[in-house]
């Protein structure tokens, strides 16, 4: 993946809190469009495409932070410097920003995922099928 | 050899080849001499693989003789991304834990392309593991930064950099990238040269990196866009050691130019800004296709959280493809600082959350693909600038919103990006063209009529 090298402009640009999120997942998170003509943006009330009513399902990102930072830390603090630490802590907090705008999109029932099982005996089966 | 002959096109020298005009051991010999000697300067290879590189000349040169021509590939030397398995030689995923790391076989492309009698010169240089625990330099390789032949002080951007600098360098005729987002596209733009990225599928990953095992694309960097077409041609097909590609429907028609007009949607959301010097030589572009038969309109793309959920899903998969680096704790030697933590940090998304961004993803597959009942093509500036210096810290000083790259490699969309002009810094600018999936064709016949009326393509980088 390439990262993202330009500037962002018109007050839109990424902190470097959002950003750290963006190079950790090799993309760059939402919050950037936000009041751009970019084709992505946080949900508003009345938005088609967000459901305005599931804002409120969406979780506090404090405790979810909170939560993720000690589940790494108890599996992986050893390994990290203080510095790493402050960086992970950073890079979590950011992607659960990025997350509230995944989970404000309204999905149904039957919105299934894009990648569907499919039964079959083994991968040289499948050719023939 | 003279430097002329090693810019040609692939279609260029397969016809001297063909012809007997033009030897492919020496061919072969000019462009091995090139690389040793700017090859290091750019550190654009891995590995180079000479004595591979002369058998398979050799072989090439007695089969043409004989009068056993394969076809357009046949005595064509190539360079391939260093994260696709070569027996014998090293795969590093551009990364120090893998430094010494080989495979007792080949990739499936590889394998193709041989069989088609292209020639393999080297292993071209790599971001760390393609970029898929994160980074923030352009250093993020155990090659180093990789430098922009139009302006060594510039990077080739990522994470087909060796890929990108070695064809705009004339190390080799076209080299072989991968892009999960924006790892042909950025770098093509960046260098001055046409990369092709293929539907998801089209290209057996057999044999390659897995970073996201759902968007992982194997594609060309090339001089032309019918160079990229010759190539994909040889390249693609099902193969049943990957359940995810496909078979060649709609690929015979990527050199056959359309009757038909051309349809294309200008998009006026792909970017939040760009700058006027690069949005002068994208508007010059979209004015000649037009005057060339093309039919434009705006468009615009769905809006909706789509690059969270490329993100999510990459970040997921990337969290399991290196879960072995990761648990190890070895990510410790990695190059760059984010890349050392980046992984642990993607391995606390929740389940939930990915399987929610595979279902966005379904809902816009139907979006775009209603897009693309009004467009052969959508089309937009390659990148909003031109190459950045290698020193840039990317998290801190540089940033910008992709939606097309989300919204185009989440749904596996072919795309090709070629150059259309320079900034004002005398660097490469690129347009890109993305279709419909399967429709390579399209993207093809986009950048042929411009490539056709218009000499970008041919432009050379100075390379001592």
């Amino acid at each position: 993946m390439r990262n993202k090298t330009s500037k962002d402009l018109d007050g839109a640009r990424l902190s470097r809190r959002e950003f750290s999120r963006v190079l950790a997942t090799g993309a760059v998170t939402t919050a950037l469009a936000r009041g751009g003509n970019a084709a992505e943006h946080e949900p508003e009330p009345g938005d088609s495409g967000y459901h305005s009513s599931y804002q409120g399902n969406t979780p506090d990102p404090s405790p979810e932070a909170e939560s993720q930072y000690k589940l790494l830390i108890s599996k992986y603090g050893a390994r990290l410097s203080d510095e790493q630490k402050a960086d992970v802590k950073r890079l979590i907090d950011q992607g659960l920003k990025s997350a509230v705008t995944l989970r404000s999109f309204q999905l149904d029932n039957a919105d299934e995922p894009a990648n569907v099982f499919r039964a079959r005996l083994t991968t040289i089966d499948a050719q023939h099928q | 050899m003279s430097e002329d002959i090693l810019y040609l096109s692939v279609s260029e020298l397969a016809a001297r080849i063909k012809a007997r005009k033009l030897s492919p051991l020496e061919l072969t010999q000019a462009y091995l001499e090139r690389s040793r000697r700017l090859g290091s300067s750019l550190n654009a290879y891995a590995t180079i693989t000479s004595d591979l590189a002369i058998d398979e000349a050799k072989q090439a040169e007695a089969e043409i003789r004989a009068g056993k021509y394969r076809g357009p590939l046949h005595g064509i030397p190539y360079a391939a991304k260093d994260l696709l398995a070569v027996k014998g030689y090293p795969t590093t995923w551009g990364a120090r834990p893998y430094i010494g790391q080989k495979f007792d076989y080949d990739a499936t492309v590889i394998k193709k392309l041989r069989q088609a009698g292209a020639i393999l010169i080297g292993k071209a240089a790599m971001i760390e593991l393609a970029g898929g625990l994160g980074y923030r330099f352009a250093s993020a390789s155990a090659s180093g930064p990789a430098k922009n032949p139009w302006n060594t002080n510039c990077w080739t951007c990522g994470s087909s950099s060796g890929s990108a600098a070695i064809t705009s360098a004339a190390l080799a005729a076209f080299t072989i990238g991968t892009e999960t987002w924006g790892s042909i596209i950025c770098p093509s733009a960046y260098c001055g040269v046409t990369g092709l990225r293929p539907t998801y599928g089209r290209v057996s990953r057999h044999g390659g990196m897995a970073l996201a095992f759902s968007m992982d694309k194997i594609g060309v960097i090339g001089r032309t866009a019918e160079d990229c077409a010759i190539v994909l041609d040889r390249i693609s097909g099902h193969d049943p050691l990957d359940p995810s590609s496909v078979s060649n429907p709609g690929l015979a028609g990527t050199s056959i130019p359309s009757a038909k007009p051309l349809r294309i949607g200008w998009l006026g959301n792909a970017w939040k800004d760009v700058p006027s010097d690069i949005a002068s030589a994208t508007n010059r572009a979209i004015d000649l296709l037009k005057a060339h038969g093309a039919r434009v309109e705006e468009a615009a793309l769905p809006e909706g959280p789509w690059e969270a959920a490329a993100n999510t899903v990459i970040s997921v998969e990337a969290a399991a493809a290196f879960e072995n680096l990761i648990e190890s704790g070895r990510v410790a030697e990695l190059s760059d600082p984010l890349g050392r933590i980046g992984g642990y940090v993607n391995q606390q998304i929740p389940a939930s959350d990915y399987t929610r961004a595979l279902r966005i993803r379904s809902v816009l597959r139907e979006r775009m693909d209603k897009l693309f009942d009004r467009f052969d093509v959508i089309a937009a500036a390659s990148q909003p600038n031109s190459a950045t210096t290698l020193d840039v810290n990317l998290e801190t000083e540089l940033a910008f919103a992709d939606p097309l790259g989300g919204i185009g490699n989440l749904c596996g969309l072919p795309a090709i990006s070629i150059p259309c002009g320079f900034d004002n810094r005398k660097l490469p600018v690129g347009i890109q063209f993305v279709a419909r999936a399967l429709n390579e064709d399209k993207v093809v016949a986009a950048a042929r009529l411009f490539q056709q009326h218009s000499d970008w393509h041919r432009k050379r980088p100075t390379v001592t």
